[in-house]
């Protein structure tokens, strides 16, 4: 267990230098270096010569990435050009905002769509499995900002239930205080996820059903309640679990539309006023953060299997 | 040796008697389980019908989409240019936008840009993945554990995050987003085709391309990937749906095509600035396009894979 733990670090890490990598490879792919993209396409040859000798651009380029590397890596992502203030204090306010919408909207997702896709394969078939396998069909197939922008259109400007943006002096954890304002957005993220998971889980429901232990299970007379919350389901959930580490990515690229359409200031917000703005370190910073983040969450998944799975929890002992 | 060249053929050669003489081929087979699924003939007319609209529609259907429609009063027939939801004319069927652009023409642009986009960085990042893939799992050993580690890599990036660096750095075209997310989308097929790629490589027809003296890029390329078309096929086809559904989210957060250009999510991003003021209507036209597109597409994968599936059992 611990060696996996370091393994899964160890690779990750990895994962993060790469990232960090490329965004500075594409600075420099920018014809004109990184002193362009601050400075415009525009300035003068002194003035970029003075930004290259400020920012160190003059060395090496390999120094210069080892450079950016031990800056990044102690937090130092540069300063932010449209609010002249440190990229990383910019980040760290945002940052709560992003993971507790992504971490409530990830939990939802999975108490909505485990129950349903394990009711869909006991049923398997039947009219009820059909409509709700047709409605995750079509919610798969809806762009996230949509549902968003229905739902904005539908409670907040038709209905007047709901409020159509987040108040912003609201903090992260007023999703758990007030929970109103922020119901329209957990409930976007939410979507994005609950039809390719149901999916999963029904398929990986009816496979266990299949299963000698479950004819066993019932044969030696358990009622079908145990049966299936007992065996079936447990055993179905395991490799739903490792499904989180991989839909962490475009969780959080979907709290980024979600962000940006309910104007909560999270990271996505951040990102694309900076994208906006052209304000690169500030884009770069994000990336990088987002990424870190996405890597920590499927680390802390696969832990999470770990644990679930006997087999590999006891693997070490 | 040249008999496995092609997939159908490869079939045949393991199919039983029997099956083969109801059977014309492999795309036979996968078009009569496609034809039985009413979803999926429904989805291929959909699609076929937006492919029309997009790039035969412009002929038919001419509109300026160059210059907007700016009347002295911004009227049509009285009534407000932008934001006319209803048939009055068929000078603009479903009226102009806020920008003054006839709106059905308009979608016909943004469908060409979405289509084109879509359908190329799918077919990218189906080829990438594919020609990854089947290297890596024909390899193996450590060539093997090194690509599909940078594989792993590429699964734990947020793309959204890196699609707007590269939107911000080398400005939003068609092209800068077509490579972006072609080049950024593989690593899910190149897990496939690697996966079928190893139970490939050990059937005897490909021990008798080594014994006849056939390259290892020739067994790959010429005898691997190609009986791998039917993963191909079924990725490909979800990948156009990912692909128009990013593109879509790029122009909604208001990095898309930029004018006079356009594709579907920038037109919502317009719609959608107008939504609080009561015309919430101007949202459907490109969100029905969108909708309807990414929808087919993911029915018609999912047909493709269930006729695919149904060659594999056959085996």
């Amino acid at each position: 267990m611990f060696s996996y733990l370091a393994r899964r670090l160890f690779q990750g890490s990895i994962v993060l230098i790469l990232v960090i990598l490329f965004t500075f490879l594409l600075e420099h792919m920018v014809p004109g270096g990184p002193a362009v993209v601050a400075l415009g396409t525009r300035a003068n040859p002194q003035s970029i010569y003075l930004y290259n000798k400020n920012h160190g651009l003059l060395s090496p380029i390999i120094v210069q990435f080892f450079n950016y590397l031990k800056q990044v890596l102690t937090f130092h992502l540069g300063t932010s050009i449209t609010y002249s203030a440190p990229v990383w204090t910019l980040i760290r306010s945002a940052l709560t905002h992003t993971v507790v919408l992504v971490t409530v909207a990830l939990v939802l997702q999975f108490v909505i769509a485990i129950p349903l896709g394990a009711f869909q394969a006991q049923r398997r078939n039947s009219r009820f499995d059909y409509i709700a396998t047709g409605t995750t069909f079509v919610l798969y197939s809806i762009p996230v900002f949509l549902i968003g922008e229905f739902m904005i259109t539908l409670f907040a400007l038709q209905l007047h239930w709901l409020p159509g943006l987040v108040s912003q002096t609201a903090s992260a954890w007023s999703v758990f205080t007030s929970p109103l304002q922020f119901l329209m957005p957990i409930f976007t993220l939410t979507f994005l996820g609950i039809g390719g998971l149901s999916r999963y889980q029904r398929s990986s429901m009816v496979e266990v059903l299949a299963q000698d232990y479950i004819r066993t299970a019932r044969a030696k007379g358990l009622p079908e309640r145990l049966v299936v919350r007992r065996h079936a389901l447990r055993n179905s959930v395991l490799p739903i679990i490792t499904i989180i580490g991989l839909s962490l990515p475009a969780l959080v690229g979907g709290a980024l539309i979600t962000e940006y359409l309910f104007d909560i200031p999270g990271m996505g917000s951040l990102t694309l006023q900076a994208a906006t703005t052209q304000d690169m370190p500030v884009v770069v910073g994000t990336t990088i953060v987002a990424t870190a983040f996405t890597i920590v969450g499927s680390i802390m998944a696969d832990l999470l299997y770990a644990s679930a799975d006997p087999r590999i929890r006891t693997q070490g002992r | 040796m040249e008999t496995t060249n092609n997939p159908s053929e490869a079939t045949v050669d393991t199919t039983s008697a029997g099956e083969s003489t109801a059977v014309g081929g492999v795309y036979t087979l996968v078009w009569r389980t496609f034809k039985e699924s009413r979803p999926a003939v429904i989805s291929l007319c959909v699609f076929i019908f937006f492919l029309l609209f997009s790039f035969v529609g412009p002929y038919l259907y001419v509109s300026n989409q160059t210059n907007g429609f700016i009347a002295g009063s911004q009227t049509i027939n009285g009534m407000p240019a932008a934001n006319f939801p209803w048939f009055h004319s068929w000078h603009m069927i479903l009226g102009g936008d806020p920008s003054g652009f006839d709106i059905v023409g308009r979608l016909m642009v943004g469908g060409r840009t979405a289509l084109t986009v879509g359908i190329l960085s799918g077919l990218i990042s189906t080829f990438v993945g594919a020609a990854w893939g089947a290297i890596s799992g024909f390899r193996g050993k450590a060539l093997d554990s090194v690509m599909m580690r940078f594989v792993d890599i590429g699964l734990s990036v947020p793309g959204v995050f890196l699609l707007i660096v590269i939107v911000v750095l080398f400005k939003s075209s068609s092209t800068t987003v077509t490579l972006t997310l072609g080049l950024t989308s593989w690593f899910g097929s190149a897990r496939l085709i690697r996966g079928e790629t190893l139970s490939l490589k050990s059937r005897e027809f490909v021990s008798a391309v080594r014994v006849l003296g056939g390259s290892d890029r020739r067994i790959i390329f010429r005898h691997i990937l190609p009986n791998t078309v039917g993963t191909m096929v079924v990725i490909g086809t979800f990948a156009v749906a990912d692909s128009i559904l990013a593109l879509a989210g790029l122009g909604f957060i208001g990095l898309g095509i930029p004018l006079p250009n356009t594709d579907w999510g920038s037109m919502l991003q317009n719609a959608v600035q107008y939504a609080p003021d009561g015309y919430w209507w101007d949202i459907f036209p490109a969100a029905i396009c969108i909708i309807l597109v990414v929808m087919s597409l993911n029915y018609m994968g999912d047909a493709l894979r269930d006729g695919f599936e149904v060659r594999l059992q056959k085996r």
